[in-house]
């Protein structure tokens, strides 16, 4: 290919153009030339995941947000995913080139943030265009593309930051349940405690209302006998 | 021990809110009774007295019972309103 000779195993050949897979058919002594084209249906598929997924984020981060936000409302990593996702909606190629912006590729906001995909928009571009717009996307560290791949740093099920946080949450909550598992035995104890001071209470009150009806009659009998009458009469 | 002794123990011991003590006091002054001991209108008006002081404890006790049901019931409440953390890395 291109002056080099290659040696194949089969006829399917991936390993040769990045991205490409092609089919041996037949032998020929006459050269081949291979030409390639951009597929825009996978750029478009890939553009609407992209709306999707970025309205399925939007969401979850609007009801966190405001005077009815969750619980996460305040939240650090909250915070820095919408800073994250304005960049995103706001990225531009500062190069030259047909596609510069979201807008350029078909990709809409409405006022509440939320994307669309104009499908008109994306199929009115050229070839030309469209290979600027893969420069746009760009890959795993560059361009479009290279942003998103942050969020990675948040959505990592082993060491992202919303996995920390979360166990960091769980712990927190742990804790806080124990406590209250703590000081709802201190106080079953105590309300037991107060039951039997209540109990005692009660048999002493009547010890004590039984012992003062004793003693008054005997303090009755003792001024009668004393000073013929009785102290609580009146004349 | 006289009955004025134990009816001034008693009314210590309801002042200082010590029901054991209290019992003591009640008993001796039981037995000062039995025993023939005569009552002045001083010691039967520090009975009543004691009356009034334990109705007041009993109060407090029951007040501070309902109190503690009330943070109990708070903290159930807690417990019960909690929402497990989920996240779903998959869907």
């Amino acid at each position: 290919m291109n002056g080099i000779n290659i040696t194949e195993a089969s006829n399917v050949v991936n390993d040769v153009i990045p991205g490409v897979t092609f089919t041996i058919r037949a032998a020929t002594n006459t050269p081949v030339t291979l030409s390639l084209q951009s597929d825009p249906t996978q750029l478009s598929s890939s553009i609407q995941g992209f709306v999707t997924a970025y309205n399925q984020v939007r969401t979850d981060l609007n009801q966190q947000e405001g005077p009815a936000g969750g619980l996460l409302s305040g939240d650090t990593v909250v915070t820095e995913l919408e800073d994250t996702m304005r960049q995103i909606a706001a990225y531009t190629n500062s190069g030259t080139g047909g596609v510069q912006s979201l807008a350029d590729l078909g990709i809409e906001f409405d006022t509440a943030g939320n994307a669309t995909f104009n499908q008109t928009t994306f199929n009115q571009l050229t070839d030309a265009q469209l290979s600027d717009a893969f420069k746009f996307v760009g890959s795993a560290t560059t361009g479009l593309a290279g942003i998103s791949a942050t969020l990675q740093q948040y959505s990592d099920p082993i060491t992202g930051l919303i996995k920390t946080e979360q166990d960091g949450l769980s712990n927190t909550d742990k804790s806080i349940q124990d406590q209250i598992t703590t000081l709802t035995d201190r106080i079953s104890a105590m309300q037991s405690n107060l039951a039997k001071q209540l109990q005692a209470a009660d048999a002493l009150l009547a010890g004590l209302q039984s012992q003062q009806q004793t003693l008054n009659a005997s303090l009755q009998g003792l001024n009668l006998v004393l000073y013929g009458k009785n102290p609580n009469q009146t004349a | 021990m006289t009955l004025k002794e134990a009816t001034e123990n008693m009314t210590a011991a309801v002042r200082d809110q010590d029901l054991p003590a209290f019992a003591a006091a009640l008993a001796d002054r039981a037995a000062s009774i039995k025993a023939g001991a005569q009552p002045t209108p001083e010691i039967v008006q520090a009975g009543n007295r004691a009356v009034y002081d334990l109705l007041i404890l009993k109060q407090r006790l029951a007040f501070e019972s309902a109190r503690l049901e009330q943070v109990r019931a708070s903290l159930a409440g807690a417990m019960a309103g909690r929402k497990v953390s989920f996240l779903d890395y998959h869907a």
